[in-house]
Formats: C-alpha cells, structure tokens, sequence
C-alpha cells in the first residue's frame, strides 16, 4: 500500500484546498502508519502555537517612538478630493464629447432664449468636429471616450471603496 | 477561550480604529497603534536579526515609516500584512546591507546554543517545555525564510497568501518552505524524542 507523503498530510491538517481531503481521509481511515505520522504532525503543530518564544520587547519600546515621531498631517484626504474633481470633470467632459458627437442628438427643445443659445453653441462645435463623425474617427472618439469614462469610474471606485471599507470596519 | 484567529481579527478593527484616529489628527492614537504590532514586527525581527539591539533600532525603524506611510495605507490588503512586508523587507535590506545574509544562520545557532545551554534545566522543566524549547532551537537552525514563514503561519495566524504577500514570493514557495520546514522539525525531534513521545 502506497503511503501518503509528508506534504499530503500537511495540506490535510492545513485544510489545503488544493488536495483531495476524500482520498486522504479514505486511507488515513486504514493506515496506521500514516494515522501516527498525522499525529506526530498535529503535536509539532501544538507545540509551535502554543509555545512563542518570548520576545524581548522593551517596556518603553512605545514611548521611544512616540517620542521620534516627526511632525505630519495628513493631507492627503483633500488631495484625494482634487483627485475625484479632477475625475469627476474629466468624465462630464467625456460624456459631453460623446453626447455632441452623436447623430442622433437632439440638443435642446428650443422653447427658450437660453435653450438656442446652448443650441448654437453645440451646433457649431459639432461642426467644427463635423471630422469626427465619420464612420472612422467616430467610433476612434466614442471608443476613448467609453474607456475615459470606465477608467475614471474604476478609479472612483476604488477611491470611495478604501475609505468605505475603514469606515465601515471601524463601525464594526 | 479566544482563538488565535478571533484574536487577530480584533487586532486588526483596533488597528482600523486607530489609524482612523490618526488620519484625523489624533497622533496618540499611534501608541495603541505600536502596542496592538508590536509582537508582529518583533517577531518577524527576531527570526531574520540576531543582535538585540538592531532588532530595537529596526522595530523603531519599521513603526516610524510605518507613520510616515499611514495615509497610503488603502485598506486593501489586512494592517498586518502591510506592516509585516515593511517588516520583512526592510530587515531584509538591513542584512543586505551589513552583509549578514550568508553568517547569520550561523550566528543564531551559536546564540541559541548559549541560550540552551544557560536554560535547558531538566529539574525545573515539564516534558511540554522541554519539547518547546527544543523546538525554538531547532526552529532557529531553519534557513531565515523558512523560520519566517512558520512564524507567520502558526504563530500569527497569517494564511499562504498573505505570508506570500508579506515575503514578496508566490504562494507556491510559501508552501514549499513550511512544508520542507515542517518535515526537518518533525525528523529533529524524532531524533531527540521516541516516537510514541510525539504521537502522544
């Protein structure tokens, strides 16, 4: 009878996903030899958990440090709120690219002054795009804007989502 | 009674809590912040640094940087596998540095023998203790990466992925060197100890 190794043992008592714990419960069921091994192996996990070598911190250790401690605020939170400006008009931009080199923008319904003005103003930026919306540059500008606009949501994300996560964690 | 597993998870939403604290300006919160990883560093320290009193000057090092990065500390990864890589490689570059790297192993074995030798009183000692000791000794004849990884994996409760991101390798060789450690230990003690000893 082929014995299990030293490895398969390990992964077994470590809950290794990557080895098929049937198998080795299968002949750990049958095989006293590999049963002792198991055993021996669950002894020297005991001991090693149980039984830290005392480490030789200093009772002041905390104190050393505080006392080292450089002058620092963090900032770094209003840099991050420049970050999600700077995002956040980088996508309206990219979202109004794409909106005014559309063919099937419709603009604005021209019931006011202002609604003709914007209207003009659009009119004549999309002609002075008009290259744009070729077949080829077209689908250039739409496809950079789509990834700007993916890119810049991404990065929103993870921004909020790191601080969410502390936050919430906290509030744990 | 708390598990090792419980218990590093409260450290962890402490640890939270006080870099919260300290984001918000509130630079005491980092004492609770050096009490709450302070085993960690150290632990860590003492497998790879010989010398007791580098080992204070390292810890000292880690925890200042560690201050000094704390708002680039995104939450993605746990507090202690950050400072546990800061850890590592910052000692790692340490011994680079004085060129320790190749006598160390050797220089703990000799101090770990001086310290056997001045403790190791049968009289005063249970079997369980006894074994303990004996198995810090044969820890600390491990290569350093070896000693490492058993550290982090049963005595501060990291997994294989996180120790690989703590030790820079893949997970494959986190394995490999708790598996290889493992194996040596339990050969060491079979040599010391008869095997019924060790079956229990």
């Amino acid at each position: 009878m082929k014995h299990l190794t030293d490895h398969e043992i390990q992964a077994w008592i470590d809950g290794d996903p990557g080895m098929n714990r049937f198998l080795i419960e299968a002949h750990l069921h049958q095989c006293r030899e590999c049963r002792d091994c198991l055993k021996s192996y669950q002894t020297l996990y005991t001991v090693m958990e149980t039984a830290e070598k005392p480490l030789n911190i200093p009772v002041d250790f905390a104190d050393r440090i505080m006392a080292q401690l450089p002058e620092k605020s963090f900032k770094r939170r209003h840099a991050s709120l420049w970050k999600i400006i700077g995002l956040f008009a980088a996508a309206t931009f990219a979202t109004g690219i794409m909106i005014m080199t559309s063919p099937w923008t419709q603009y604005f319904n021209e019931s006011s002054e202002w609604a003709q003005r914007l209207n003009r103003i659009f009119h004549a930026i999309r002609i002075s795009l008009h290259w744009m919306t070729n077949r080829f540059y077209g689908t250039m500008i739409w496809l950079i804007c789509g990834i700007c606009i993916l890119f810049c949501l991404m990065t929103l994300d993870k921004l909020f989502s790191c601080k969410w996560r502390v936050h919430f964690n906290t509030n744990q | 009674m708390v598990s090792n597993k419980e218990m590093n998870e409260s450290i962890e939403n402490r640890g939270l809590i006080c870099i919260q604290k300290i984001l918000a300006g509130e630079q005491e919160a980092f004492r609770d912040f050096i009490l709450l990883f302070q085993r960690l560093v150290y632990s860590i320290t003492s497998k790879l640094i010989v010398c007791q009193e580098d080992q204070d000057d390292i810890c000292q090092t880690i925890f200042i940087k560690a201050y000094q990065n704390l708002d680039q500390f995104r939450g993605d990864s746990k507090i202690s596998t950050w400072i546990g890589k800061m850890t590592y490689n910052t000692c790692l570059n340490y011994l680079r540095r004085k060129k320790h790297l190749c006598l160390e192993d050797h220089h703990i074995d000799h101090y770990s023998n001086k310290h056997q030798n001045t403790r190791d009183t049968p009289d005063h000692l249970t079997e369980t203790q006894d074994m303990s000791i004996r198995l810090h000794h044969e820890m600390n004849r491990l290569p350093a990466q070896m000693r490492t990884a058993l550290t982090l994996y049963h005595i501060q409760g990291l997994t294989y992925d996180e120790i690989a991101s703590v030790m820079s390798c893949p997970e494959g060789t986190v394995k490999s060197h708790l598996y290889r450690a493992r194996q040596l230990l339990k050969k060491r003690l079979l040599e010391k100890y008869q095997k019924e000893e060790l079956i229990g």
